[in-house]
């Protein structure tokens, strides 16, 4: 009984906390796509020939984001069913925004305005304490950071539309 | 082509659905799921349990025997063997012409007031039952309903069920099994079913007669019992006991339909040393 009472009690403090961590991360996220949505980012392997870029960096940057306890049993309760597992999905969601937005402003800081070759792996380090289930995600972005010359107005800058390959 | 300024898509990667909603619906699926799976689990160990053979019964649970030296028996605590609760047992066992058991008798140290039939042979008093009780016949009851539990082998089907439960929750409930066992342990796997019990008191009542001559007493602990039945709902429920005042009527039907005699003269209270 006490044991029901400790998880009811874990339960309803993890939902509260969790909730309130994720509306402010959201909140943050948001604000900082807004101040750097003007940035071009795509995933161009090569930088186009009429973009008039003249330096280049790799960028990097990861984010791990932490399950919390009421997500991780309301995701159990869904794994015996079957389904979208919902309460999993803000967290990925919020992982890859996080990770573009440090990718950014670590191009920004650097001097550069755009980043090109943008790429999204996930991989897993944390374990939870019970072997087998995760512990959180975690995403490392990385591109290559260019300056190019957007000529005092970024409209300028045209995007190629890629050729169809042909097979 | 040219380059606008956007923000991120936020329409498509989170569902809207309330995690609370998610919660809810699946804390009730999951209750309705292991409800069932739980009540076939226990139907199962029901029917398949008494069948057990004896020797299977003895072969397994024979080194299980009470011993002062033994700190945490049947992970109850300490339990004391104790001879003169063997005496009486066997008296009243004598009484039960086919028993295979040679039963052992222990003293659980525990003011809870409770008596229980282990597999092997074993029957548990607890110290606090002792105290409350205030003459042998009384004494002889608690004991022939638990010999009532062997002869009907009530005592393989509580640990059927509470095995196979275990199991269900152990598959099913991963992180989850530790909180929900102790829940389902304390609601259904320790406690026996009332048909169980009503029949143990049955058999306890048969053996008491055969004993003394008369059946006196043998509702007294269960009097006390319910005086004391000022306990929540929750307790009443989780109590492996059928609620007393029931329990009296039907075993007081039960003495009159046969025509024994309860209300006798009682014996003086047994001398049981224990620590």
């Amino acid at each position: 009984m006490a044991q029901l009472i400790a998880t009811l009690i874990m339960l309803l403090l993890t939902f509260v906390t969790g909730n309130l961590i994720e509306r402010r991360h959201y909140k943050k996220i948001k604000m900082r796509e807004t101040k750097f949505k003007d940035m071009l980012t795509t995933n161009f392997e090569n930088i186009p020939y009429d973009w008039n870029a003249s330096e280049a960096r790799l960028v990097t940057s990861n984010v791990v984001i932490s399950l919390d306890y009421f997500k991780r049993f309301v995701a159990n309760l869904r794994k015996v069913f079957g389904g979208n597992i919902v309460t999993y999905e803000p967290l990925l969601d919020r992982a890859r925004r996080e990770a573009i937005l440090r990718l950014k402003e670590k191009a920004r800081a650097r001097g550069y305005n755009a980043i090109i070759n943008l790429r999204l792996e996930t991989s897993q380090i944390a374990n939870s304490l019970t072997p087998k289930q995760t512990a959180g995600v975690e995403i490392l972005a990385y591109g290559t950071a260019i300056k190019i010359n957007l000529n005092n107005d970024n409209t300028d800058v045209k995007i190629p539309i890629p050729e169809p390959l042909i097979q | 082509m040219k380059f606008k300024a956007k923000l991120a898509d936020e329409t498509v990667n989170v569902s809207k659905v309330h995690p609370l909603k998610e919660f809810t619906t699946l804390i009730i699926g999951f209750s309705i799921f292991l409800a069932v799976l739980l009540i076939l689990a226990s139907s199962f160990a029901n029917i398949v349990a008494p069948l057990v053979p004896l020797k299977t019964e003895k072969r397994i649970f024979s080194g299980l025997k009470p011993d002062s030296t033994n700190e945490n028996f049947f992970g109850l605590g300490k339990v004391s063997p104790s001879s003169e609760l063997k005496a009486l047992v066997d008296k009243l066992a004598k009484h039960w012409p086919q028993n295979p058991y040679d039963f052992s008798v222990g003293i659980l140290d525990s003011n809870e007031i409770n008596a229980m039939a282990l597999p092997g042979g074993t029957i548990i008093v607890s110290s606090g039952l002792l105290d409350i009780v205030d003459s042998e016949n009384e004494l002889a009851f608690v004991l022939a309903h638990e010999i009532g539990h062997f002869h009907n082998r009530d005592h393989l089907k509580g640990l059927g069920r509470g095995l196979l439960s275990s199991l269900v929750l152990g598959i099913v409930g991963g992180q989850s099994s530790k909180a929900l066992n102790s829940v389902v342990s304390t609601l259904s796997v320790s406690s026996y079913s009332r048909r169980d019990e009503a029949r143990a008191d049955r058999f306890g009542l048969e053996l008491v007669q055969a004993q003394y001559g008369n059946v006196s007493g043998s509702t007294e602990l269960f009097k006390k019992l319910a005086e004391n039945e000022n306990s929540t709902l929750l307790e009443r429920y989780t109590r492996s006991h059928p609620i007393s005042k029931i329990r009296i009527q039907e075993m007081m039907d039960y003495a009159d339909k046969h025509n024994w005699l309860r209300k006798e003269k009682l014996l003086p209270a047994l001398i049981i040393n224990f620590d």
